[in-house]
C-alpha cells in the first residue's frame, strides 16, 4: 500500500457505514451505508489511492449487507435492504466514473417472508454463483442462477424456514457464511462426502448450523456449533479446507468470541460403501435433470422441489456428520462483539465491537487463542 | 377523526372550548397544582409529585410542558392492549385522551384506558342494535354500517362522535344519550374517507370524501334539526380526498391530500380558492399532517417518500424534507412536541420541538416507524405491533402511540420501550481485504449500566433489558421518562453541543380572528426549520478507518515468493549432476526465503534440503552397488498399492456392460498405459512434479522388464479418435527392441501431453484462435519468439516462463541435454498414427505451443535445449540442414533464431515444428529405427535418483522418514495457512521421495474412489484413460504416504491466492502442474473457454465467430483477413482440414489474417504490417532494422541536434532532456524570454535554465 499505517477513511456516507466488502483481488471495496447508498471505491494499482468510482442509491431503505460477487462473469455486487429486496448490480463499463448509473440493477426480489432479508453471501466455483440469503425471520434462501453467465435470472436452489418464526421484535442474527473454497476439507471428502459440496454455517438463535450438500446437492445438517448462551450475531467461515478440518468463529451477544474446529470423526472410516457411492454417482449422471445448465457439473436444478423437504436423519449418499469442537471462548470487546472475520492468510480472527475497537486473536504456540493486537480508532474523536 | 392533532394538555380542562390547545392560558399561579389535580381528575392517579422518580426538574418540566404523559412511571412500560376479536378499521381518541373510540365493519365502541389498563366502556353497536330507533323515533332497518374513519367532538360538543362510512354517509352519534343516533349526514355520494372535527371549535367538522369534495359541518346544528346541512362544500381537484386536517394553530384553515398526489390547504372562509395548492407526491397521498409550529405540513404517499412542505405561503417549491420510506405509507403522524434538551438550545430548557413522526405502511408491512428528522435515513425506533400493518394510529402523548389493526386488537405502545432500530445495527462493519488491508468502520457503543457485570465462564444471563438496548446510551435506565427528547441520546444523534436556536420563526401568520389568544413563547414548538437547522452538527460519530492490518505477513512477500521460487524441478537429471543442482534449486529457494527475510523457511529449505540429497545419495549408492551384483531390486512390492487393480473393482460397478459401453471400447492409447496395464511394476512418472527425462540407467531397467507375448501383441497403437488420416503405418507392432526408446519418450509424459490425450476423448474445443505464425505444413512456429536471446520485445512479457526467463542458473540449463520441452513424449496426437516416432521428431512435437488455454504459450521452451538425439542422428544431419537452409528462406519467422544458433545445433532444431506427423509419416518411420540405440549415456555409471516402486525401504531403521518429515511440515504450514511454502516443499519432494509408506489400503481405497468418481463426473474421462492416470500419478503418490487430496487441497489453495494477487502466470503454471491430477485446481480454467474475435469497430466480441463476417453488434462488415479477404486463404492447401484453419494477429498492431497469407506476406515482405498504412513492424525482417536504425539515427540526430543547440546558446555540460518530435513549441513568450536572456550575460541564461 501506498498509504503506512492508518488513516481516516473519508467516506463521503450521510449516515453509518453498515458493511464493507472487498473484491476478491483487494483491489476494489465497497461500502453499504444507513443513507440507502453504496459506494463503490478503486484502488489506482500505481499509487495505491482509492478513488470512488461510483454512489448510487440502491434501496429505498439501509443498505444493511453489500457483497462482491467473483469477478469472472463481470463485476456484480449483491445488496440487500431494509426494504425488503435483496438486488444483483452489474457494473456498466460504459458509463461514466460517477455518474450514478454504473452499476445497474440486473435482478431484484424481495424476501419470501416479507420480512427484511439479514445476511446475504455469494459462493463462487470458477464461474458458478450461489446467494445465500436469510431474513430477519429466519427464512434460508439459496438461489442459483439460470445460467452462469448471467445473474439476471435466478431460480431458487433451497428455501427452507429454520426456526420457528421468532417475535418480530425479537432481535435476531440469521447471519450466514458460505465456505468459500472449491473443496470442502479433504478428510470429510475421504470420509464420503461430496466432492462439490457446497457448505454454509447459518446462526440461527444461539447455535449456529453447518449445512452441506450431499450429492443430489440437498441440504443437510452436518453439525451443529453450541455453546454460545446468547444470539449469535456473526458467523465466519475460514478458509484453508488444507489444513484437514474447517475453523469456523462466532459473535454472540453474551459477549464471548467462539471459535469452533469442525471435525471428520475417523476420517479414514467410510460412512458410506464405496459401491454405492459410484452407483450414485453413476445414476446422478443418467438421471441428470433436464433444466440444469449444461456446464452446471452434477448441477442444481433441484429448483423449489426441495422446499422444506430436507430430513437430516435421512442418511443420503455424500453426506458426512461431523463433529464440532468449541477450541476458544474469548471475551471481547467488553462484552458486545458484533462481527467477526477471518484473516485471509493466517488464521487470525478480527473482531468489531461496541467499544469501538477491532480486535485480533491469534493461536499462540501452545494452541491458546490469544489476544494479539487492538484497533482503536475512536480515541481521538 | 384519527386526524386529529395530537393532544398535548390532558391538563386543560373540559370544555374550554375558546382555548387553542397548544396555549393554554397559562394560571400563574399554582399550576402545577392544577396540573395534578387534571391528572388527578381525568386518570385517577396522585400524580408525578408523588412519584419517587420526580425530582425538582421534572417538576419544572410538568410546570410547562403539558404533556399527557401522566400514567407513565419512569422505567414502567406502559403498554397495554386491548383485543377485540374483530377487523378495527379505524381509531379516536377523546379530548382528554382517556378513552379511544374504534370503529369497523362489526365494531364500534369506546375503551377507556386507565393506568395501563384498558377497558370496554360502551359498545355502540350493541346499544345500537337493541335500540332500533332512530332518536328522532323513526323505525329502523337493520343496522351494519361499515365504519370507515371516526372522529370525537371536542369542547363542549364533546359527546358527540361521527362515523364515517363507505357508502358517503356519516352518521353522529351522541354518546351521553346511550350512544343513539344523532344525525345522519348524507351529502357526499361516495365514500368518506376521512372527518375530523377542529381542534379550536370542536363542533365544526370536516369530511373528505372521495367523491372529490371536503364538507364543513357544524354539530350544533343537531340539536335544533335531525338532518344535518353542510355549511360549505370546498371542491378539490375532482379527485378522492385521502385525507384531511385542520390546523392546530390557525383556527380556520385546513389542509387536504388527495388521490393525484396534491396537498392543499384552505381557508374554511373561502370557498373559491385554495391557499396554497402543492403537487407533492407522484402517486396517492394517503395521509397529511400539520406540524405542530403550524407552518408544515407533512405528506405521505404510496410513492415510498414522506415529505414535509412549507405551507406558509403558496410558492412552488420543493419539498422542505424528506424522508425515503421502505414501502408504501399510509398514514404518517407527528410525534408531539417535546422539551429540547437545554444543552441544544442555549436558551432555555423549555422550547419545544418536534421532529419525529410515525409511519405506517401497506397492509402486508407490519412495521411501524418512528423516524426522526434529523437523521432521515435511518429510522429512529421500530415497532411491529402486529402481523399486518396497523389500520389506524395515533399519539395519545408524547410517548404512548395508539394503534389498532386487522388483528382486532388495540393497542397502546410505550414506544420508550420499543426497540431502536440503531441498537440492531452493527456499528462496527469491517472487512479484510486478501492484500492484508483492513477497513473498518466503527462508532463507540456506551454499555448500558443496567446490564450485570459479567465474569469470565459465567453463564450471563439474558435479560430483556440486555437484548433490546444493550447498546442504549446510560441516561435511558434513569430517564426513560424524561420530558426531553428522548431521540437525543448518544448513539443515534451526537449532538454536539450547538448553536442556540432561534426559537420564533417570523414567518408565521396568525388569523387574527380565530386566534384567540396569544401563544405563550415558552409552549410553541419550534419551527422545524429551526429545528433542523443545524442538522449536520448531529451526523453519526462513526469513524471509517483504513490501513493494513496488523500482523499481517508483508504484502510483497507472497508475490515475490511466488514468482522467484522454483516451482518445477522437473529439468534436473538424472545423473551424476543431480544432486549439485538438486542442491542449487533448494538453496535458491530457501536464498529466496532468506531474502523475504523468513528465516525460519529458509533455514526449513536448508534442512530438507540436506535429508533429501542424503537420502538420495545413499539410495542410488545402494542401487548401484545392488546393480553392479547384478542383484534384482528386492522390493517388498506386496505393500505396494496397486490402483489399477483397486480401480477396476470400483470400475466393476460402474460399467454394467462394458461391451456396450462407446467409453470401454475405446482402445488403451498410450504405450505407458498399455505397459501400465500389464506391469504394474513399471517405472512410474511422479504426480505432481511434470515427469523427468528419464535416461540410461533408467531405460535399462525398463528394458528389463519382460512382457509377455501377450501384451507386445496389444501394443499396438490405436489412436481413437482421428481416423481420418488412418494408414497402414499404425499397425506396425511395437518389439522389445524399440520398446526401450519409446519408453524414454512414453514415460516423460509431460503435462501437455495428457493434456491432449484427453481432449482427444473429450469434447473437442473450438480451435483457439491462435497467434503464432504458421509454417508451410500448416504448422504452428513459435519457438523463435520465444527463445531467451530472442529480440522479440513484443514477447517480453512471456519472459516468465518456466525455466527460459529464469536468469539463475543458466549454465546448468544451458548444457541440459533434455529440457522440459524436450522430454514431451511422442504421443498419437490428431494426426499420428506411428507409434514409433523419432527423437527428434518428439521433440519438435513439443515446441509447438501447448494448446490447452491453461498453458501459457510462454512455457514453450527455447530452443537452448539441445536434445542430444541430435547427434546421435546425425545421419540425418545434412538433409536437415539442407532443409534448414530452405525454410530458412521461405520462412522469416525461424531466421532471427538460427542467427543466433551454430549450425550444427540449427540442424536440429530450426526445422519447423511439425503438429503432426503425417506429412513426415515415412521420414519419421525411417528414422524410428535409430532412436533405441543411440543414448550414448548407457556408457554411464548409473545414478538413479529417482525412486522406484521396487525401491526397498532402507529407510526402515532410520529415527525418522523423509516421508513423515514432510507430513509433519505439511501439517504446519497447512495450520497457518501458508499454502505456498506447503505447495513448493511438496512439489519439489515428491517425485523423489522413497515409495515405501504406502497409505492404508483403507484410505488408499477410499481415495481412489473419490477420484474415480470425480473424474467420471467430469465425463471427459474414460475408464482405461481414469486408470491410467491413476496407476501413473496417484500410485506414486499414495506409495510414498502422502495423501493426494490433501495435496490437491494445498495446491488449490495456494493457486486461489495466486489469482487473488492476479499472478496469472504462476497460476498457470500450477495448473498445469495439476493436470490432470487435481481437478480443483485447473477446473475453471479448462471449460468454457472461448476464443473470440473483436469488432474493431465496436470493440465487442463476435459471438458468431468470423463465418457471418458481419458484426451483430453494430453491424459492421468485418475483413476476415487483411490480406485475401475472402473466406480461405489461397495460399492454405486445400486438403487442410477446415478445423486447422489458422488465424493470426499480430500482438502488436492487431492486424491478422490466415496464417498463410501472413506466411505468404512476411516471406516476401520486409516483415512490415500488410494492414496498408500501419507502420507495424510485425516480425523480424528488413523493416523492423530500418526502423531501428532510424531510431538510432533520429536519436542520434536529436542529440546532435541538442548539442548544437547547447553550444549555440554556450551552454555546456547540461543534462538534455530527450522530447520527442510532437513536442509542442514554446510559446512565443517563451522564445522572446529566452531571447531577452540570451541578450544578457552567460550567467544569466545559465540561470534561467
Amino acid at each position: 500500500m501506498a498509504l503506512p499505517g492508518f488513516h481516516r477513511l473519508s467516506h463521503g456516507h450521510q449516515d453509518l457505514i453498515l458493511a464493507f466488502d472487498y473484491n476478491l483481488y483487494g483491489n476494489r471495496v465497497v461500502t453499504a451505508s444507513s443513507d440507502h447508498r453504496l459506494r463503490v471505491w478503486t484502488r489506482n494499482d500505481e499509487s495505491g489511492a482509492w478513488t470512488v468510482t461510483d454512489t448510487w442509491t440502491a434501496h429505498d431503505a439501509e443498505v444493511i449487507d453489500v457483497k462482491w460477487n467473483g469477478p469472472f462473469v463481470g463485476e456484480h455486487l449483491g445488496t440487500i435492504g431494509e426494504d425488503g429486496f435483496v438486488r444483483v448490480w452489474q457494473e456498466d463499463v460504459n458509463e461514466a466514473i460517477g455518474s450514478g448509473r454504473r452499476f445497474k440493477k440486473i435482478f431484484e426480489r424481495p424476501s419470501d417472508t416479507g420480512v427484511p432479508y439479514m445476511s446475504l453471501d455469494f459462493k463462487n466455483i470458477g464461474t458458478e454463483t450461489f446467494l445465500a440469503l436469510a431474513t430477519r425471520d429466519g427464512y434460508l434462501t439459496i438461489l442459483e442462477p439460470e445460467d452462469y453467465d448471467d445473474l439476471s435470472v435466478w431460480r431458487i436452489f433451497w428455501a427452507e424456514q429454520l426456526c420457528k418464526t421468532p417475535p418480530r421484535t425479537e432481535e435476531t442474527a440469521f447471519r450466514l457464511s458460505w465456505h468459500k473454497e472449491r473443496l470442502p476439507a479433504w478428510p470429510a471428502v475421504l470420509a464420503g462426502l461430496d466432492r462439490k459440496s457446497l457448505s454454509l454455517a447459518v446462526a440461527i438463535g444461539d447455535e449456529v448450523r453447518v449445512f452441506r450438500t450431499d450429492r443430489e446437492r440437498r441440504l443437510y445438517t452436518a453439525a451443529t456449533l453450541e455453546g454460545a448462551t446468547g444470539l449469535v450475531r456473526d458467523v465466519a467461515w475460514a478458509d484453508g479446507s488444507m489444513r484437514g478440518f474447517d475453523l469456523i468463529a462466532t459473535a454472540s451477544k453474551d459477549g464471548y468470541i467462539r471459535v469452533y474446529e469442525l471435525h471428520t470423526p475417523g476420517a479414514s472410516s467410510l460412512s458410506t460403501s464405496i459401491q454405492s457411492q459410484i452407483s450414485n454417482g453413476d445414476s446422478s449422471q443418467v438421471n441428470g435433470h433436464s433444466t440444469r445448465p449444461v456446464r452446471s457439473g452434477i448441477g442444481a436444478g433441484l429448483a423449489n422441489s426441495n422446499r422444506g423437504r430436507r430430513d437430516d436423519n435421512l442418511v443420503a449418499a455424500g453426506t458426512v456428520k461431523q463433529e464440532s469442537k468449541l477450541i476458544a471462548t474469548l471475551e471481547a470487546h467488553e462484552g458486545v462483539p458484533w462481527r467477526v472475520g477471518w484473516s485471509q492468510v493466517t488464521d487470525i480472527v478480527f473482531t468489531s465491537g461496541d467499544n469501538g475497537t477491532v480486535q485480533l486473536w491469534k493461536r499462540a504456540v501452545d494452541g491458546k487463542w490469544l489476544d494479539a493486537a487492538e484497533i482503536d480508532a475512536t480515541k481521538d474523536s | 377523526m384519527s386526524g386529529d392533532t395530537p393532544r398535548r394538555f390532558a391538563a386543560n380542562p373540559f370544555g374550554t372550548k375558546d382555548i387553542i390547545p397548544a396555549a393554554p392560558p397559562l394560571p400563574t399561579t399554582r399550576p402545577l397544582q392544577r396540573a395534578r389535580d387534571a391528572a388527578t381528575r381525568f386518570f385517577g392517579y396522585q400524580s408525578r409529585a408523588a412519584s419517587p422518580q420526580s425530582s425538582p426538574e421534572e417538576e419544572r418540566y410538568l410546570n410547562r410542558g403539558k404533556s399527557r404523559l401522566a400514567s407513565l412511571g419512569a422505567s414502567q412500560n406502559a403498554t397495554a392492549s386491548h383485543k377485540t376479536g374483530l377487523e378495527i378499521n379505524t381509531l379516536a381518541i377523546n379530548e382528554k385522551g382517556t378513552h379511544a373510540l374504534i370503529g369497523g365493519k362489526e365494531i364500534f365502541k369506546t375503551i377507556r384506558i386507565e393506568n395501563g389498563v384498558c377497558a370496554e366502556e360502551i359498545n355502540l353497536r350493541s346499544v345500537i342494535r337493541s335500540n332500533p330507533t332512530h332518536a328522532s323515533g323513526k323505525a329502523r332497518h337493520a343496522y351494519t354500517i361499515d365504519i370507515a374513519d371516526v372522529a370525537w367532538a371536542k369542547g363542549d360538543c364533546g359527546d358527540y362522535v361521527a362515523a364515517a362510512t363507505s357508502s358517503g354517509k356519516i352518521i353522529l352519534y351522541d354518546l351521553g344519550r346511550a350512544g343513539l343516533q344523532a344525525a345522519q349526514l348524507h351529502e357526499h355520494f361516495r365514500q368518506v374517507h376521512k372527518v375530523t372535527f377542529n381542534p379550536h371549535r370542536g363542533n365544526l367538522l370536516l369530511s373528505g370524501s372521495q367523491d372529490g369534495t371536503v364538507r364543513l359541518w357544524d354539530v350544533r346544528d343537531v340539536r335544533s334539526a335531525s338532518t344535518l346541512q353542510s355549511k360549505r362544500k370546498y371542491p378539490g381537484l375532482s379527485d378522492g380526498v385521502r385525507d384531511v386536517k385542520w390546523s392546530p394553530t390557525e383556527g380556520v384553515d385546513f389542509a387536504f391530500g388527495t388521490d393525484s398526489g396534491w396537498v392543499q390547504r384552505w381557508d374554511m372562509r373561502n370557498l373559491k380558492t385554495a391557499k396554497v395548492k402543492i403537487p407533492a407526491h407522484s402517486e396517492t397521498c394517503n395521509a397529511i399532517d400539520w406540524h405542530p409550529d403550524g407552518k408544515h405540513i407533512v405528506s405521505a404517499s404510496s410513492d415510498k417518500t414522506v415529505r414535509v412542505w412549507d405551507f406558509s405561503a403558496n410558492r412552488r417549491q420543493k419539498a422542505s424534507w424528506e424522508i425515503k420510506t421502505p414501502y408504501r405509507v399510509t398514514n404518517a403522524r407527528w410525534r408531539p412536541s417535546c422539551e429540547s434538551s437545554s444543552s441544544f438550545t442555549g436558551d432555555g430548557a423549555g422550547t419545544r420541538m418536534c421532529t419525529q413522526l410515525v409511519t405506517s405502511y401497506e397492509e402486508d408491512r407490519s412495521s411501524l416507524h418512528i423516524w426522526d428528522f434529523r437523521r432521515p435515513a435511518l429510522p429512529f425506533r421500530e415497532l411491529h405491533p402486529y402481523m399486518s400493518a396497523p389500520t389506524d394510529l395515533l399519539w395519545h402523548s408524547q410517548d404512548l402511540l395508539w394503534t389498532v389493526g386487522r388483528e382486532g386488537v388495540f393497542l397502546q405502545s410505550d414506544i420508550q420501550h420499543t426497540p431502536k432500530t440503531i441498537d440492531k445495527r452493527n456499528l462496527q462493519a469491517f472487512a479484510l481485504s486478501p492484500l492484508g488491508d483492513i477497513s473498518f468502520a466503527t462508532q463507540k457503543r456506551a454499555r448500558n449500566h443496567t446490564m450485570p457485570h459479567r465474569h469470565r465462564g459465567s453463564k450471563p444471563t439474558l435479560t430483556s433489558q440486555d437484548s433490546s438496548r444493550g447498546g442504549s446510551p446510560q441516561r435511558d435506565a434513569v430517564l426513560a421518562r424524561s420530558w426531553e427528547d428522548d431521540g437525543r441520546d448518544h448513539s443515534f444523534l451526537n449532538a454536539a453541543p450547538s448553536r442556540p436556536e432561534t426559537l420564533r420563526s417570523p414567518s408565521i401568520s396568525r388569523t387574527p380572528s380565530l386566534a384567540v389568544s396569544p401563544v405563550g413563547e415558552a409552549t410553541r414548538t419550534m419551527d422545524l426549520d429551526d429545528a433542523l437547522a443545524d442538522r449536520d452538527s448531529l451526523r453519526p460519530r462513526q469513524i471509517a478507518v483504513s490501513g493494513p492490518a496488523p500482523l499481517h505477513p508483508d504484502p510483497n512477500v507472497f508475490p515475490f515468493l511466488a514468482s522467484n521460487y522454483k516451482l518445477d524441478f522437473s529439468s534436473l537429471r538424472d545423473d551424476d549432476d543431480f544432486l549439485g543442482s538438486f542442491d542449487k534449486y533448494m538453496e535458491h529457494n530457501a536464498a529466496c526465503a532468506y531474502a523475504a527475510g523468513l528465516y525460519r523457511t529458509a533455514q526449513t529449505w536448508r534442512i530438507v534440503s540436506g535429508m533429501m540429497a542424503n537420502h538420495l545419495k545413499k539410495r542410488a549408492e545402494l542401487k548401484h552397488t545392488r546393480r553392479l551384483l547384478n542383484k534384482p531390486a528386492a522390493g517388498n512390492s506386496t505393500r505396494k498399492l496397486t490402483l489399477v487393480e483397486m480401480s477396476r473393482s470400483l470400475f466393476a460397478d460402474v460399467m454394467k456392460s462394458p461391451a456396450s459401453s462407446p467409453v470401454s471400447l475405446r482402445p488403451v492409447s498410450t504405450i505407458t498405459q498399455q505397459l501400465a496395464q500389464s506391469d504394474v511394476a513399471s517405472d512410474q512418472r511422479t504426480p505432481v512434479v511434470r515427469p523427468v527425462n528419464f535416461d540410461a540407467p533408467s531405460s535399462r531397467l525398463n528394458a528389463e522388464v519382460s512382457l509377455d507375448s501377450g501384451t507386445d501383441a496389444i501394443l499396438t497403437v490405436n489412436p481413437p479418435t482421428d481416423n481420418t488420416q488412418a494408414n497402414g503405418q499404425d499397425k506396425e507392432h511395437l518389439t522389445i527392441t524399440n520398446l526401450d526408446g519409446l519408453q524414454q519418450l512414453q514415460q516423460t509424459a509431460p503435462v501437455v501431453d495428457r493434456n491432449a490425450m484427453v481432449r482427444r476423448w473429450s469434447v473437442q474445443p473450438k480451435e483457439p484462435l491462435n497467434l503464432d505464425p504458421v509454417d508451410a505444413d500448416g504448422v504452428k512456429i513459435h519457438s523463435p519468439k520465444l527463445v531467451r536471446q530472442g529480440s522479440n520485445e513484443s514477447f517480453a512479457f512471456l519472459e516468465q516462463s518456466v525455466n527460459s526467463g529464469n536468469p539463475s542458473f543458466p549454465s546448468s540449463y544451458g548444457s541440459a541435454p533434455h529440457d522440459m520441452v524436450a522430454q514431451r513424449p511422442t504421443k498419437p496426437t490428431k494426426k499420428a498414427q506411428e507409434p514409433a516416432i523419432d527423437a527428434v521428431q518428439a521433440k519438435d512435437f513439443d515446441d509447438r505451443p501447448a494448446v490447452s488455454p491453461a498453458v501459457p504459450i510462454a512455457q514453450i521452451h527455447g530452443l537452448a535445449a539441445r536434445p542430444r538425439y541430435s547427434r546421435a542422428t546425425g545421419e540425418g544431419e545434412a538433409d536437415e540442414a539442407a532443409e534448414i537452409a530452405e525454410k530458412r528462406r521461405s520462412n522469416p519467422y525461424v531466421t532471427d533464431t538460427e542467427r543466433d544458433q551454430d549450425v550444427s545445433q540449427a540442424a536440429t532444431i530450426a526445422k519447423p515444428p511439425h503438429r503432426g506427423v503425417k506429412t513426415n509419416g515415412a521420414e519419421a518411420t525411417s528414422k524410428s529405427s535409430k532412436a533405441p540405440d543411440d543414448p550414448p549415456d548407457n556408457k554411464k555409471p548409473p545414478a538413479t535418483y529417482f525412486p522406484e516402486d521396487s525401491d526397498s525401504d532402507f529407510e526402515e531403521h532410520k529415527p525418522f522418514r523423509l516421508v513423515d518429515m514432510l507430513r509433519q511440515l505439511t501439517t504446519y504450514y497447512a495450520s497457518t495457512r501458508d499454502a505456498q511454502t506447503a505447495a513448493h516443499l511438496l512439489v519439489a519432494l515428491t517425485p523423489y521421495l522413497p515409495r515405501t509408506q504406502p497409505l492404508s489400503h483403507r484410505e488408499a481405497t477410499a481415495t481412489v474412489s473419490v477420484y474415480i468418481d470425480a473424474f467420471l463426473s467430469n465425463a471427459a474421462y474414460t475408464q482405461p484413460e481414469i486408470e491410467s492416470l491413476l496407476e501413473k500419478n496417484f500410485q506414486p503418490l499414495m506409495n510414498a504416504g502422502l495423501q493426494p487430496l490433501q495435496l490437491e487441497a494445498i495446491l488449490a489453495t495456494y493457486h486461489e491466492q495466486l489469482v487473488r494477487r492476479q499472478m496469472r502466470n504462476e497460476a498457470a503454471m500450477l495448473r498445469r502442474l495439476a493436470y490432470p491430477m487435481y481437478p480443483s485446481v485447473y477446473e475453471d480454467a479448462v471449460k468454457d473457454n472461448h476464443v473470440r474475435t473483436r469488432c474493431g469497430a465496436c470493440r465487442k466480441p463476435v459471438l458468431a465467430g468470423l463465418e457471418k463476417a458481419l458484426c451483430e453488434n453494430c453491424g459492421v462488415k468485418l475483413v476476415r483477413c487483411t490480406f485475401c479477404e475472402s473466406v480461405d486463404s489461397p495460399f492454405e492447401e486445400r486438403e487442410a482440414q477446415p478445423a486447422t484453419k489458422l488465424m493470426s494477429t499480430c500482438l502488436r498492431c492487431n492486424h491478422g489474417g490466415h496464417a498463410a497469407c501472413l506466411r505468404a506476406w512476411f516471406a516476401e515482405g520486409d516483415g512490415g504490417c500488410l494492414m496498408e498504412g500501419c507502420l507495424c513492424d510485425c516480425v523480424q525482417g528488413q523493416w523492423r532494422e530500418d526502423k531501428a536504425r532510424l531510431r538510432v539515427e533520429a536519436a542520434a540526430q536529436a542529440v546532435a541536434e541538442g548539442e548544437g543547440l547547447l553550444q549555440q546558446l554556450g551552454l555546456r555540460g547540461h543534462e538534455r532532456v530527450q522530447s520527442d518530435d510532437f513536442a509542442v513549441r514554446d510559446s512565443g513568450a517563451v522564445e522572446r524570454a529566452r531571447g531577452l536572456l540570451l541578450g544578457r550575460s552567460g550567467e544569466g541564461s545559465e540561470a534561467a535554465y
